[in-house]
C-alpha cells in the first residue's frame, strides 16, 4: 500500500536537526488517500524497497523515471532513517521515504528526500511549511540532518507546497514536497546532494514528463512559495518603518501586512486577516498586528514590530497570516483598554476613532472616546 | 516726509504757474506720478490669516464598489537649470525634492481623511495599477506661496481635470509654535480634495465600478497580455480603456491575478509609509523654514517695494525740480525746484539704502534655504533609497510571477504563449509598486 495520505500535520520548527520526524504532531490528514507512492509501504523495512520503487513509479510522483525509481526503492528502505544503504543509487532518497519524509518540513526543504516522502509526509510537510513560512525559519534539514542552508524561505516553501499537494493525493504530495524544497537554495542543495536522483531538486527532479495538472499545481506552489518570500520582505520592511516611527517617538499607523497563510493541508491557503497596524504606543514600539489564521485552524501569533506570524497546527494545518503590519510608533495617547480594534468601524466611527488619536488634549481626548462609545452603542457594533 | 514736496511747490507757486499751462501739466504729471507711486510703495498686503477651508467630509458610507483607490504620485520638482534663476527665485534643489514627496503626501492625508476615498496612497511618479491618478508640478513654493499644477486622471485614461492651485500662506500656521498645526497651505489642499470630490460625483456608479474594473484588468494584462489583453477595449479616438468583457470570477488566473495585486498593493502601502515617514520627519524643520523664509520674504518684498519706489520718486522730484526750476523765474519758485531736486536725490539715496536692505534679505533667504536644505538632503537620499531598493526586490519578485504566469497559461491552455515575456523594465515589471 502507499502511504495512507497525509499524516500528520507537523509543525516545523526551526532550528531542529532536519529530517527528524520529532517535531511532526500526527494527525488525521485530508492527504491524498493514495499516499505518496514512493513510500510505499513506507517506514518497512528496506526488504520493502522494491515495492516502494514501484509505488514511485506507479503514482506519477513527478520524480519518476529513473530517479523516481531510485527514489522508490529506496523510500522502501527509508523506514529507518538515514538507512542511506537502503536507496538504490543514490539512498538519498530512500532515507526520505517513510516515516522520514513524514518528518516534515526537512523532507520538502532538502529536495530531493522528498520526493520520497510520499503522500503521507506530503501533508505533515504542508503544515510545516506553513508555519516556517511565515516564521522566515530557518529550512528544516534534509534526513541526513544537513541543515537547510538558506534557511527559512526554502525550507517553508517545500513545505507548504508538499502541504497542498497531499490534498491533492499522496503521489503529488510527496513529489511536490521534494520538488519546492528542493528546487529552493538551501533546501535543494542539501537534499541535492543526499537524495541523489530523487533529489534533482525542481522542476521535475527525475526524468520523466509530467501530467500539465501536475504541472500545473507545481507552478502553484511554486506561487505560494514566493508569495511567501514577498510578504516576507515587505514584513521586514515594515517592521524597518515602524522601528524608524518607534524611534522618533512620532504617531502613526502601520501599513496592514498580508495575512495570507500556506500550507494548509487541504483547503488550500487560508487567509488570513490583514494585520492591522499597530496603534500607538507610549513606548514607541509598534505592537504588530496580529496574523489571522486561515479558517482551518492555524492561530495567528502577532509579533512585537513585526507582522503577526501564525503557526500552523492542527488538522488542516495552519493558514498562518504574515499578518500584522508595521507597527505605528507611539502616539500622543493611548487607545483606551474598553475601545475595540475598530476594524469593524464605519465612516464616522472611523473618524471618530481617528480624532480621539490625534487629540493632545486629555480631556477633550476622552470625550471623543466617550463620542465613539456612545456611537458604536447606537449603532450595535 | 517724502511725499509731502509734490503738494508744496504746487500751493507756493500757484501765482507763477497760472497762465503757463505747460508747468502746470508737468506738475499735475509729476503729482499723479508720485501719489500712484506713493500708493504702490504703502500697498498693504492682504490679510493672511485666512479663512479656513475644509474639505468635505463623507456624511455616510460610501458603497465599497464605489470607492476609488487613490495614487498620488509625487509631485515634478520642477527645478530650473539655470542657476541664477534658481537663485533669484530662491529655489533649493533638493528642498524642492523634499516637498515633491511632502506635498503629495499632504494631498494623500487631504483625501483620506475625507471619507470618500477608498486606499489613497503616495507613489512613485511611474507607478500605476489603482483607480484614479493624480499628479503635480510645483510652480512655485515658498514660504509665502504655493503654486501647483495639479492633473488627476483614472484608470480608464480619462482626464478628470487639470487645474492650476495657487494659495498664498494662513500666518496663523507660522504664529502657532506650540508644534504642529493645520499646514499653512491646507486651504489649497482642501479645495483640490472638493473639486475631486464634486468631478467624482458628476459620476454614475457604473462609471465608478467601470474604472475599478479597467484598473483591475490594466494590472491583469500588464502582467499576462495573453491572458487578458482581449478584456479590454481602447477607444482609439479618446484614447480610453473600456471594458469589452469579464473574465469568470472563478478563472484561476483571475484568483492568481488577484493575489499579486494583493501583494502589490501591501507594496504600495509599504512605500507609501517610507513616504509618510519622511514627511512626518520633514514637517517641523519644514514648517520652520517656512515660517522664517517668510519672514525673510516679506521683508524682502516690503524692501524692494520701498527702493523701487523711492528711486521712482526721487528720480521724478529731480526731473520735476530741473524743469520748474529751468521754467520759473521766481525765488519761490527756484527755491521750490532746488527743495525739489534735494528731496528727489535724497530719495534716491534711500531707495538705494533700502535696496542693500533687499540684498541683505535675499542672503538671509539663501542661508536659510541652505540650512534646510542640508537638513533635508540626507531625508530624500535615505527615502529614496529604501524605496529604491524595495522596488527593486518587487521588481524581481514581478519578473518571476510574470514567467509563472506565462507557464500556468501554457499549461492550462495548453496553448504556448506567443508573445514573448515582456522585457522587464521598471514600469512593467512591477505593475504599481515599482512603477
Amino acid at each position: 500500500m502507499g502511504g495512507q495520505g497525509g499524516t500528520g500535520a507537523s509543525v516545523g520548527l526551526p532550528g531542529l536537526p532536519g529530517g527528524l520526524p520529532t517535531v511532526g504532531i500526527p494527525q488525521p490528514s485530508t492527504g491524498g488517500a493514495s499516499g505518496g507512492g514512493a513510500s510505499g509501504e513506507a517506514g518497512g523495512s528496506p526488504s520493502d524497497g522494491a515495492s516502494g520503487g514501484a509505488g514511485g513509479a506507479q503514482n506519477e510522483s513527478i520524480f519518476r523515471g529513473s530517479s523516481g525509481g531510485g527514489g522508490g526503492a529506496s523510500g522502501g528502505s527509508a523506514g529507518s532513517v538515514g538507512d542511506a544503504s537502503g536507496g538504490g543509487a543514490m539512498g538519498g532518497g530512500a532515507s526520505a521515504g517513510g516515516a522520514m519524509g513524514g518528518a516534515a518540513s526537512g523532507g520538502g526543504a532538502s529536495g530531493g528526500t522528498g520526493a520520497a516522502g510520499g503522500g503521507q509526509q506530503g501533508g505533515a510537510a504542508g503544515s510545516a511549511g506553513g508555519a516556517g513560512g511565515g516564521m522566515g525559519s530557518q529550512g528544516a534539514a534534509g534526513p541526513f540532518g544537513q541543515a537547510g542552508t538558506q534557511g527559512g524561505g526554502a525550507g517553508s516553501a517545500g513545505g507548504s507546497a508538499g502541504g497542498q499537494a497531499g490534498t491533492a493525493g499522496g503521489a503529488e504530495g510527496s513529489g511536490a514536497s521534494g520538488s519546492a524544497g528542493g528546487g529552493h537554495p538551501g533546501g535543494d542543495s542539501p537534499g541535492g546532494a543526499q537524495g541523489g536522483a530523487s533529489g534533482g531538486g525542481y522542476p521535475g527532479g527525475g526524468a520523466g514528463p509530467m501530467t500539465p495538472s501536475e504541472r500545473i499545481a507545481q507552478i502553484d506552489r511554486r506561487f505560494e512559495s514566493t508569495f511567501s518570500v514577498f510578504d516576507g520582505h515587505l514584513a521586514e520592511e515594515q517592521a524597518v518603518i515602524a522601528g524608524q516611527r518607534g524611534s522618533r517617538g512620532g504617531s502613526g499607523s502601520g501599513a496592514g501586512g498580508l495575512g495570507e497563510g500556506i500550507g494548509d493541508g487541504s483547503d488550500a491557503a487560508g487567509a488570513g486577516g490583514r494585520g492591522n497596524g499597530g496603534s500607538a504606543g507610549d513606548s514607541g514600539d509598534g505592537a504588530g498586528g496580529d496574523g489571522q489564521g486561515g479558517s482551518q485552524g492555524g492561530n495567528g501569533n502577532g509579533q512585537a514590530g513585526r507582522g503577526g506570524v501564525a503557526t500552523g497546527s492542527g488538522k488542516q494545518g495552519g493558514g498562518g497570516g504574515v499578518g500584522g503590519g508595521a507597527g505605528g510608533g507611539s502616539g500622543p495617547n493611548t487607545v483606551p483598554a474598553d475601545i475595540p480594534d475598530g476594524s469593524d468601524d464605519d465612516i464616522v466611527a472611523r473618524q471618530l476613532r481617528e480624532a480621539a488619536m490625534q487629540e493632545e488634549d486629555p480631556e477633550l481626548r476622552e470625550k471623543l472616546w466617550e463620542e465613539y462609545r456612545n456611537y458604536k452603542k447606537s449603532t450595535g457594533r | 516726509m517724502l511725499f509731502g514736496w509734490s503738494r508744496l511747490p504746487i500751493r507756493q507757486n500757484a501765482n507763477p504757474l497760472n497762465g503757463c499751462p505747460f508747468m502746470n501739466r508737468t506738475l499735475v504729471v509729476l503729482t499723479w506720478l508720485a501719489a500712484v507711486l506713493g500708493l504702490g510703495g504703502c500697498v498693504v498686503h492682504e490679510t493672511r490669516p485666512l479663512p479656513q477651508i475644509n474639505a468635505i467630509q463623507a456624511l455616510e458610507e460610501i458603497p465599497a464598489e464605489q470607492l476609488l483607490d487613490v495614487g498620488v504620485r509625487l509631485f515634478d520638482p520642477n527645478v530650473p537649470e539655470d542657476e541664477k534663476v534658481r537663485e533669484r527665485e530662491h529655489i533649493f534643489p533638493e528642498v524642492r525634492k523634499a516637498e515633491a514627496r511632502y506635498i503629495p503626501m499632504q494631498i494623500r492625508n487631504t483625501l483620506e481623511g475625507t471619507g470618500h476615498w477608498g486606499q489613497v496612497r503616495v507613489m512613485p511618479e511611474d507607478a500605476e495599477a489603482l483607480d484614479v491618478y493624480v499628479s503635480g508640478v510645483i510652480l512655485e513654493s515658498s514660504g509665502q506661496r504655493l503654486k501647483l499644477d495639479i492633473t488627476v486622471t483614472d484608470a480608464t485614461g480619462r482626464t478628470w481635470f487639470r487645474k492650476t492651485y495657487e494659495q498664498i500662506a494662513d500666518t496663523r500656521s507660522y504664529k502657532d509654535t506650540r508644534g504642529l498645526t493645520r499646514d499653512p497651505f491646507q486651504n489649497l489642499y482642501s479645495n483640490f480634495a472638493n473639486d475631486m470630490l464634486a468631478y467624482r460625483q458628476q459620476l454614475a456608479a457604473t462609471e465608478l465600478a467601470n474604472i475599478r474594473r479597467v484598473a483591475q484588468l490594466k494590472f491583469a494584462a500588464d502582467l499576462a497580455p495573453y491572458a487578458f489583453e482581449s478584456y479590454l477595449s481602447k477607444d482609439k479616438r479618446k484614447g480610453t480603456y473600456q471594458v469589452a468583457r469579464l473574465p469568470a470570477a472563478d478563472d484561476p488566473m483571475v484568483v492568481r491575478m488577484e493575489r499579486i495585486r494583493e501583494r502589490d498593493y501591501a507594496l504600495l502601502d509599504t512605500i507609501n509609509e517610507h513616504y509618510s515617514l519622511f514627511a512626518d520627519t520633514m514637517a517641523e524643520p519644514y514648517l520652520n523654514w517656512r515660517r522664517y523664509s517668510y519672514d525673510e520674504l516679506e521683508a524682502k518684498d516690503d524692501a524692494a517695494r520701498s527702493a523701487l519706489t523711492r528711486k521712482l520718486l526721487g528720480a521724478a522730484a529731480i526731473v520735476g525740480g530741473l524743469m520748474i526750476g529751468n521754467e520759473t523765474g521766481s525765488y519761490a519758485g527756484r527755491a521750490a525746484a532746488t527743495g525739489a531736486i534735494f528731496g528727489g536725490a535724497y530719495a534716491v539715496k534711500s531707495g538705494f539704502d533700502r535696496g542693500a536692505e533687499v540684498k541683505l534679505h535675499s542672503e538671509s533667504l539663501k542661508q536659510l534655504g541652505d540650512s534646510f536644505q542640508a537638513e533635508v538632503e540626507p531625508m530624500v537620499v535615505e527615502v529614496e533609497g529604501r524605496t529604491l531598493q524595495l522596488r527593486g526586490t518587487a521588481e524581481e519578485q514581478f519578473r518571476e510571477w510574470r514567467q509563472l504566469l506565462k507557464e500556468l497559461y501554457e499549461n492550462e491552455t495548453g496553448l504556448p504563449v506567443q508573445t514573448p515575456v515582456t522585457p522587464v523594465d521598471t514600469a512593467q515589471a512591477a505593475p504599481a509598486g515599482s512603477g
